[in-house]
C-alpha cells in the first residue's frame, strides 16, 4: 500500500474491532494535508475516537494502514510517533507541576536543560499561563488545566496534534472562548490538526473540513458550509442543524431536477420538485429534506416550483425567529423559521397558509434513515444532553 | 448575649460527644492501655528482693564491699530467709536471683531447708556450713544489685547486657547472647517479607486496579478471600504443602529437579516463615496499594507515551510516584504486622525460623519471667513507634492511603 504524496496523514481502509465480531470503525479513509484542521464529529459510539487512538498508537487497526508523513506508523511505538494528544480529562501530571508538565516531552527527547526552560516558557506564555508554572494541576480552574493540556501537546513541536473532546469537561461559555483560542493558535502555528467531537457547533466553529461519522464509517467529509448546505446523506442533513424530512417516491428523473410523490396516493399535490442527490431513477424511495430557514410563508405567486397549503398548530417565539409548527400533507410537525423583522406577518395557530421553497433547497437523500431512526444517538452524551439546543433536531 | 448561647451549645454538644464516646474510651482504657502499662512497669520494676529481705538489703548497703559482709548481714539474712521460707515466698525469691546469677536458686533453696532443721550462730559460720556459696561474693553481689524496687536489669538482659556489682555494664557471656540476635532477624525476615509482598503486591494491585470492573471486583475477592479463612488453616495448609513429603517437594521430584533422597526443607525452618508470613501479610500490602492505584487513570499512561516517553520512563516518571502513598502505607503495614508475627513461625518456624515475639511468648506463657517479656515488648513496640516517626518525616501520615 502507498500513501499519497500530498497527505501529511492519511487512513487507509482502516478498520478496528475489539471483541472480532463487530466493527468499530470501518473501511474509514482520510488524508489530510500538512496544516489542516480536520474535526471527526459524530455521536457518541461512532468510532471517532478510536481512529484518534489509533493514530496516537494507543489502539492498533484490525485492517488497512496508517500513514504519518508517507510512512507506515504500524510498526512505530506510540512514544516515538512525534504526535500531540490532548485528553478529555487533561491527563495533566497531577505529582507535577505546570512547568514540570511541560518540560517532561522535552525531557523525554534529551533536550538540554537550557533550552528546555525557554521552550517550556514560551509554551506557557503562548496559552497565557506565564504565571502559573510552579501551580500544581490540581491548584489550578477546568479552563487552565485544559490550556497547561494544549501547551504540553505543543510544547515538543509535533507533526500533528490530536485533541479528543477536550472542551467536554468545560462550561458553555470557556467552551466557546477556548474553540476560539484553539483555532487561532493552530492557525498561528500552521500545526496539523485531528479534532473529534460530539458537539457540530464546535465542529462547525473551528474546522477547515468536518468528518461526520456514524457506525463506525464517515458519513460525509466537507467543509462546514458544504455539509450544512449539501449534505449527501440524511444522517448529515439530520445530525448538522435541523432539517424537515419528507418520505416519498421519485415518479420523475432527470439529472439536476426530479418529481416526488411524498402523498399517500398520487393527487397532483403531492408532488415536490426536488434535487437529487442520491436517487438515479423513477421508483426509487427516497427522503426530502429542507432546512426550516429556506422555506417562505405566502410567497408571491409564480417565484417557487414548490408551493403547498398548511395549516399552522403552533408558533413558538424564540427571539430572533419564530418557529412555526405546521401540518404539510397530513404530516406533522413541519418546521418553519421566520426570522424577527419588521413585517413578518401575523400568523396564528389554526391559520392556512402557503409555503413555498426552491427546488435547490430540497435535496432528495437516501431513503435509509435520520441520525435517530439510525438508533445512533439513542444514547447522548451527557454534555449534549445538557444543552438540548445541540443534539439533532427529535422531530426528524 | 448571643455569643453566649452560642458558647453554651457548643460546650453542650462537646459534651454530649464526650459522653457518647465514654463507653468506648472506657472499654479501650480498661481492656487495652491498663493491661499495657502494667505489663510495661513489670519492665522495669520488680520489688522480689526489696520486700522479701529488706533488712539485709539495707544492711549490705552498708557494707565496705572489702572480702566478705560482716556478722549482722549474715544475721538478717538468716532471719529473712527463714521468714520467706515460712510464709512460702522463698521459691520467687530464688527465681529471681537465680535469673541474675546462674546457680542461685539451690543456694536460697538449700539454705531455706537447712535453717528450718535448725541452726546456730554465729551465721558467718553457719550459713557457708549450710551451703559453700554464702563463703563467696557472688551471692551478696547479687543481692545488692537486685535489692532496688526499680531496675533496668530487664531492659539490659533484653539488650544482652548485663550490670556489674560495680555498676558497669558489660555484655552478657557469648553462650548467653540471644536476644540481639533475634531482634536483627526478626527485622530481616520482616524487611524481607516486606519486600518480597511488594515484589508480588505490586504487580497484581497494578492488574486489579485497571481490570475491567467485573474482573476486578473478582479478583479482589480472591484476594480477600484468605481473610475469611482461619489464620491456623492458612499456615497448616503451608505444611501440607511445604513438608518433605509435601505436595511441592512431590512435583519438585516427579518434575525431575530434585532427586527423590535429597527432597527439601521448605518448612520448620527460615524458609517456611518467609513463604507462609508472605502469604498471610500479602492482601495487607495489596489493599492500600489497589485503592491509590485506581486513581490513577490509565490515561496518564497514554498521555506520557504521547510526549515521548518509553514505558519504563513513563513508569518511573509518572505511575510510581503516584502510587508512592499505596507503597508506603503497604510497606509500613506489613512491616508492622510482620515485625509482631507469632503464630505463623511458631507453627512452620521451626527453630531456625523463631521470631521474637516467640520468644516473648516464651518468657510471658512458659518460663514466666514476665520483667524480661515486658522489657523485650517494650523495645518492640518502640521500634515501631520510631518507624511510624521515620514514616511520617519522610512521607507524611497524612499522605498514607489504607484500605479501599
Amino acid at each position: 500500500m502507498q500513501s499519497t504524496a500530498d497527505a501529511f496523514v492519511e487512513f487507509l481502509n482502516v478498520g478496528k474491532s475489539y471483541d472480532g465480531q463487530t466493527l468499530a470503525v470501518e473501511d474509514f479513509s482520510l488524508r489530510i494535508p500538512q496544516g489542516e484542521f480536520v474535526t471527526l464529529l459524530g455521536p457518541s459510539g461512532c468510532g471517532k475516537t478510536t481512529c484518534l487512538k489509533m493514530l496516537a498508537g494507543f489502539e492498533h487497526p484490525t485492517a488497512g494502514e496508517i500513514f504519518l508523513k508517507g510512512r507506515p506508523v504500524g510498526q512505530i511505538k506510540a512514544h516515538k510517533r512525534n504526535i500531540g494528544v490532548v485528553f478529555q480529562q487533561y491527563a495533566l501530571f497531577p505529582h507535577m507541576t505546570v512547568a514540570e508538565n511541560l518540560a517532561f516531552p522535552l525531557q523525554a527527547r534529551r533536550v538540554p536543560a537550557r533550552q528546555v526552560a525557554r521552550s517550556v516558557a514560551r509554551a506557557l506564555d503562548m496559552v497565557q499561563l506565564s504565571d502559573f508554572g510552579d501551580r500544581m494541576p490540581g491548584q489550578m480552574s477546568g479552563g487552565q488545566q485544559q490550556r497547561a493540556a494544549i501547551a504540553r501537546a505543543l510544547v515538543f513541536e509535533p507533526d500533528i496534534v490530536l485533541m479528543d473532546e477536550p472542551l467536554g469537561a468545560l462550561d458553555r461559555r470557556l467552551r466557546e472562548e477556548m474553540q476560539y483560542e484553539i483555532r487561532r493558535l493552530q492557525q498561528r502555528l500552521g500545526v496539523t490538526m485531528l479534532y473529534v467531537t460530539h458537539d457540530q457547533g464546535e465542529a462547525m466553529a473551528m474546522s477547515d473540513r468536518v468528518a461526520v461519522m456514524s457506525d463506525g464509517r464517515i458519513q460525509q467529509i466537507a467543509s462546514p458550509e458544504v455539509l450544512y448546505e449539501e449534505p449527501e446523506r440524511v444522517f448529515v442533513a439530520t445530525f448538522i442543524g435541523e432539517n424537515n424530512l419528507l418520505d416519498g417516491r421519485v415518479v420523475e428523473w432527470t439529472p439536476g431536477r426530479c418529481k416526488v410523490d411524498v402523498g399517500n396516493g398520487s393527487s397532483a399535490e403531492a408532488l415536490v420538485q426536488a434535487f437529487p442527490v442520491a436517487v438515479d431513477g423513477p421508483g426509487q424511495p427516497t427522503k426530502l429534506a429542507i432546512r426550516p430557514e429556506r422555506i417562505e410563508l405566502n410567497p408571491a405567486p409564480g417565484r417557487y416550483s414548490n408551493v403547498f397549503e398548511a395549516k399552522v398548530l403552533d408558533m413558538i417565539f424564540m427571539g430572533d425567529h419564530l418557529r412555526l409548527h405546521l401540518e404539510l400533507l397530513g404530516r406533522s410537525p413541519f418546521i418553519v423559521k421566520i426570522p424577527n423583522i419588521v413585517g413578518h406577518g401575523a400568523v396564528l395557530p389554526g391559520d392556512t397558509v402557503k409555503l413555498g421553497w426552491l427546488v435547490t433547497d430540497c435535496r432528495a437523500l437516501d431513503a435509509a434513515g435520520s441520525a435517530i431512526a439510525d438508533g445512533a444517538i439513542l444514547a447522548p452524551d451527557p454534555v449534549a444532553l445538557a444543552n438540548p439546543a445541540e443534539t439533532a433536531p427529535e422531530h426528524a | 448575649m448571643s455569643t453566649d448561647t452560642a458558647q453554651r451549645a457548643h460546650r453542650r454538644t462537646r459534651v454530649n460527644t464526650l459522653l457518647l464516646t465514654a463507653p468506648l474510651l472506657a472499654f479501650i482504657a480498661v481492656t487495652f492501655v491498663a493491661p499495657i502499662i502494667s505489663m510495661m512497669t513489670r519492665g522495669v520494676y520488680d520489688p522480689t528482693v526489696h520486700d522479701i529481705m529488706p533488712e539485709t538489703v539495707a544492711a549490705l548497703r552498708t557494707w565496705d564491699r572489702q572480702g566478705l559482709p560482716p556478722e549482722e548481714v549474715y544475721a538478717a539474712a538468716a532471719r529473712e530467709l527463714t521468714i520467706a521460707r515460712e510464709e512460702r515466698t522463698i521459691g520467687q525469691l530464688a527465681t529471681r536471683l537465680n535469673r541474675q546469677a546462674a546457680g542461685l536458686r539451690s543456694v536460697i533453696t538449700r539454705t531455706g531447708r537447712g535453717l528450718s532443721r535448725g541452726a546456730d550462730p554465729p551465721w558467718s559460720e553457719s550459713l557457708p556450713a549450710i551451703h559453700e556459696g554464702w563463703a563467696e561474693r557472688e551471692v551478696w553481689d547479687t543481692l545488692l544489685l537486685t535489692g532496688d524496687r526499680l531496675t533496668g536489669d530487664y531492659y539490659l538482659n533484653a539488650l544482652d547486657l548485663q550490670r556489674t556489682v560495680d555498676g558497669d555494664i558489660q555484655r552478657q557471656p557469648e553462650s548467653r547472647r540471644v536476644y540481639v540476635d533475634l531482634f536483627i532477624r526478626t527485622i530481616g525476615v520482616s524487611l524481607t517479607v516486606t519486600l518480597l509482598c511488594l515484589a508480588i503486591g505490586y504487580p497484581l494491585a497494578g492488574f486489579i486496579a485497571h481490570a475491567p470492573p467485573r474482573r476486578g471486583r473478582l479478583l479482589l475477592t480472591l484476594v480477600l478471600l484468605p481473610f475469611w479463612t482461619s489464620l491456623l488453616v492458612r499456615t497448616t495448609s503451608w505444611i501440607v504443602l511445604l513438608q518433605q513429603q509435601g505436595v511441592v517437594n512431590d512435583l519438585l521430584v516427579w518434575l525431575g529437579l530434585v532427586p527423590d533422597a535429597e527432597r527439601l526443607t521448605l518448612v520448620y525452618n527460615m524458609t517456611g516463615t518467609l513463604v507462609a508470613m508472605t502469604h498471610v501479610l500479602l492482601p495487607f500490602m495489596v489493599l492500600p496499594l489497589y485503592s491509590v492505584m485506581r486513581g490513577i487513570p490509565i490515561v496518564q499512561m497514554q498521555a506520557a507515551a504521547s510526549l515521548g516517553a518509553t514505558w519504563p520512563r513513563a513508569f518511573a516518571r509518572v505511575y510510581l510516584p503516584q502510587s508512592m502513598p499505596g507503597i508506603g502505607a503497604g510497606c509500613l503495614l506489613v512491616f508492622i504486622l510482620a515485625i509482631g508475627y507469632y503464630i505463623t513461625p511458631a507453627l512452620v518456624g521451626g527453630q531456625s525460623g523463631q521470631l521474637i515475639s516467640n520468644l516473648i511468648a516464651y518468657h510471658i506463657q512458659t518460663s514466666l519471667n514476665w520483667g524480661l517479656g515486658a522489657a523485650l515488648g517494650t523495645i518492640l513496640f518502640i521500634a515501631v513507634l520510631l518507624l511510624f516517626v521515620v514514616y511520617d518525616r519522610v512521607l507524611g501520615l497524612d499522605r498514607m492511603k489504607l484500605g479501599a
